[in-house]
């Protein structure tokens, strides 16, 4: 069955509160039957003026009406929004627990997959629309139709000429605007829009990111080319678009401003020969014309509705993702031995990253994984800890395999240091424990042990010093200390070190691996470098090739049974002796 | 915010002069309907109604009709052309800005926060400068033509009209807070 979108489905969504946005629309539909009371009660004083003799006891009694339905009205309008915005407040925490929720269950590679822009998007701002929309939209929907439905029911009743001819300025927008905007080179024309709107702000990105390092270059003149390029283009475009909607726009203003002139002239002509009485004119002047601009703005609201179904569409992409099972009583694992037994992965279907891996990683050891770029040596490391689950074979920890294992288990199990690292805006004591019920005593103590104690103690408020505030940064290799000492006082028996030393200078890369040293004593380790000098020690280097494990054994061993080891090695000590030359 | 504007508005001060007196223009027929409706109404409801005068009126209207086509249209492209030149100049500025600053700079921003006033924040220019200008111009111009045509017809009336304006001021900033 196909999955509902756009406002069936927010309405889905709004479950039990769709009786709130109930009541909100029939408090709207109240609020418009009530604020056509005074116009209608103008046409009763007028045609009471018009009669002599003058009863003004009745004129009086016409006003104080029309002064209770006004205020009714927008008393029943105020009651129609608090409905609507109480309503559109408990979806907004409904969807922002289920996401969030959602996050919280997703594997840890769903969430990768992700930009962290484009989460924020959905979290935040979709979400945010969607809760404007309801608590301002639906109302003005419910209003915006309802009115001019009652009025033309009414107009008609009055005088079926005026109100027939009333409908002429909505009739020809109804068929022409249309007509214009559908052509094929219009829709051309805005599909270059876009196109030039996305290159644009495609290219801003690039131009302020690259920015540091065109500098260092010198390449800023021809960057600044490139993105003065992709803003003229879009300035182009804009105007071709411009040229060719402001026309339409200058008819549809026009029909609006001038939407009284087919009731006038017919009124006139009647009026004047004797087919129609004054206050029934002036009330067609007066309402024949006002339910024309809500209408309209109707019109306007299907941009909204646009931007609402994508809006929908992506949370419901994030809220149907696939979550990770797992048995919760499964018994923690007694040993930290990891097993991969003719594993296979793949991150779309038929391109396998990890093809009939088997090896084993003894509890306790080092093992390095080493391979060319995309070889699957990072995702076969992300496997163990379940940042994706395997399509065929298995992982094990200690004999239990981790699919069946609670991933609050595995979280506790796996430590991981990534070679970016992020640093969250708060004080570096927090920065450390991460939420973790650890004494500042402790603390401290991960903090010599990672080799960021020195550097700490020289900020403005030492470890209460809080990140980004008053522009505290802390270098690549700081920051990676950082998320050392954050692995020490997670103390998990698993530890995964990708590339964790990539992007670090010599001094930083001397205290980093310093620092390892009292990170992966007793522990069940997986390396991930590159630089093969870095990992001769290991127990284990396991060779990954496109996506499938060659060889595995020790540095030496390897030297002289792997081809692809040594090719890999020579390469390596000659580009070491090309940087000492 | 007025001195921002100002300081946009030297980006392309010819063309926001243009804009300015298109909107002006527009404004005066979007209020022109309402005026000659209401010299229709006072020719109906005098004691001798001049039939052939309200006829002239409503001829006149048919010509405003056909004026506003034009005059809209010109409204439209000038204040849109304003706007998107600014945005071009400021999009251009801004990336010239960006290449003269210190290496130091990029390292103590972050550059996502960079992007974003480029990106965004020029975007929020270009679409509420682009979009709203035309119905603010409408609101002030429009309601200003009509305001003092209303008050030579009828001063006393005019100005109870008006009231409505005296009591929405001090409640308009105070609004959005309960939004």
């Amino acid at each position: 069955m196909k999955k509902p979108n756009g406002i069936v489905r927010l309405l889905q969504i709004a479950g039990r509160r769709k009786y709130l946005l109930a009541v909100s629309g029939l408090l709207a539909i109240l609020h418009a039957a009530l604020a056509l009371v005074p116009y209608v009660l103008v046409y009763y004083i007028i045609r009471e003026l018009l009669n002599p003799p003058l009863n003004s006891d009745q004129i009086e009694q016409y006003l104080v009406w029309a002064i209770a339905g006004a205020c009714g009205s927008y008393v029943l309008l105020y009651a129609s929004g608090m409905a609507s915005h109480v309503a559109a407040f408990n979806i907004l925490y409904e969807l922002r627990k289920l996401t969030a929720a959602k996050l919280g269950k997703a594997p840890l590679g769903f969430v990768n997959s992700y930009s962290s822009g484009a989460l924020k998007k959905i979290v935040a701002d979709d979400i945010e629309r969607i809760e404007t929309f309801i608590a301002h939209q639906i109302p003005d929907f419910v209003k915006g139709f309802t009115l001019p439905v009652v009025t033309i029911i009414y107009l008609f009743y009055v005088d079926w000429r005026l109100a027939a001819i009333s409908f002429l300025p909505l009739l020809v927008l109804a068929i022409w605007t249309p007509v214009t905007f559908s052509s094929a080179y219009t829709k051309e024309m805005m599909k270059k829009y876009h196109s030039s709107l996305e290159d644009m702000n495609a290219g801003i990105v690039e131009f302020v990111k690259a920015m540091p390092v065109m500098k260092i270059f010198g390449q800023t003149a021809d960057s600044f080319k490139q993105y003065r390029g992709a803003v003229d283009e879009y300035a182009k475009n804009s105007i071709k678009w411009l040229f060719k909607s402001a026309p339409p726009f200058a008819v549809f203003m026009s029909f609006i401003t001038n939407a009284l002139l087919p009731v006038l002239i017919l009124g006139t002509y009647l009026y004047l020969n004797n087919g129609l009485v004054l206050p029934t004119f002036i009330l067609f002047l007066i309402l024949g014309v006002g339910y024309i601009k809500p209408v309209f703005s109707l019109a306007t609201m299907g941009m909204q509705v646009t931007l609402i179904n994508r809006g929908v569409q992506r949370m419901d992409e994030l809220l149907s993702a696939e979550e990770q099972e797992s048995q919760t009583e499964t018994p923690r694992p007694k040993s930290w031995e990891i097993r991969f037994n003719e594993v296979d992965f793949s991150y779309v279907n038929g391109t396998k990253v990890v093809d009939q891996v088997s090896f084993t990683l003894p509890e306790g050891s080092l093992t390095a994984f080493v391979g060319p770029s995309g070889a699957g040596k990072s995702t076969a490391a992300q496997l163990v800890a379940r940042f994706w689950d395997i399509q065929a074979g298995q992982i094990t920890i200690g004999n239990i395999p981790v699919n069946t294992l609670p991933i609050e288990t595995v979280m506790e199990s796996v430590s991981f240091v990534f070679q970016e690292s992020f640093m969250f805006h708060e004080t570096i004591y927090e920065n450390l424990r991460m939420g973790m019920q650890r004494s500042e005593k402790e603390i401290i103590q991960a903090a010599e042990a990672a080799q960021c104690h020195q550097f700490i103690q020289r900020l403005s408020k030492g470890y209460q010093t809080r990140f980004g505030e008053q522009g505290v940064h802390l270098s690549g290799g700081e920051q990676q200390r950082i998320q050392l000492a954050r692995a020490l006082l997670k103390d998990a028996p698993i530890l995964i070190l990708d590339e964790a030393t990539a992007f670090s200078d010599p001094e930083n890369e001397y205290r980093i691996q310093q620092a390892f040293s009292a990170l992966i004593k007793d522990k069940t380790v997986i390396v991930i470098a590159h630089r093969l000098s870095t990992i001769t020690d290991a127990d284990q280097i396991v060779v990954f090739d496109a996506g499938k494990v060659t060889a595995a054994g020790t540095h030496e061993e390897l030297l002289k049974s792997n081809e692809r080891y040594s090719q890999m090695w020579n390469a390596h000590v000659r580009a070491k002796e090309f940087e000492i030359a | 915010m007025i001195k921002n504007l100002f300081y946009v508005f030297k980006w392309d001060r010819k063309g926001i002069q243009r804009a300015l007196f298109w909107e002006w223009l527009h404004g005066v027929f979007i209020a022109a309907p309402s005026g000659m409706l209401l010299l229709i109404l006072w020719e109906f409801f005098a004691d001798l109604p001049d039939v052939s005068k309200i006829w002239t009126y409503i001829g006149i209207m048919c010509f405003l009709f056909l004026g506003q086509l034009f005059v809209a249209n010109k409204a439209m492209l000038s204040s849109n052309l304003a706007t998107y030149e600014i945005s071009r100049k400021l999009r251009l500025g801004l990336g010239n800005k960006l290449q003269k600053l210190s290496l130091g700079y990029y390292k103590k921003r972050d550059p996502g926060d960079l992007a974003a006033v480029v990106l965004q924040d020029v975007a929020n220019f270009e679409s509420i400068f682009g979009h709203s200008v035309t119905n603010i111009a409408n609101a002030l111009f429009g309601t200003t033509v009509l305001s003092v045509f209303l008050l030579l017809l009828d001063w006393r009336l005019a100005l109870t009209l008006m009231a409505a304006l005296i009591i929405v001021f001090p409640i308009d900033p105070v609004w959005p807070k309960f939004d």
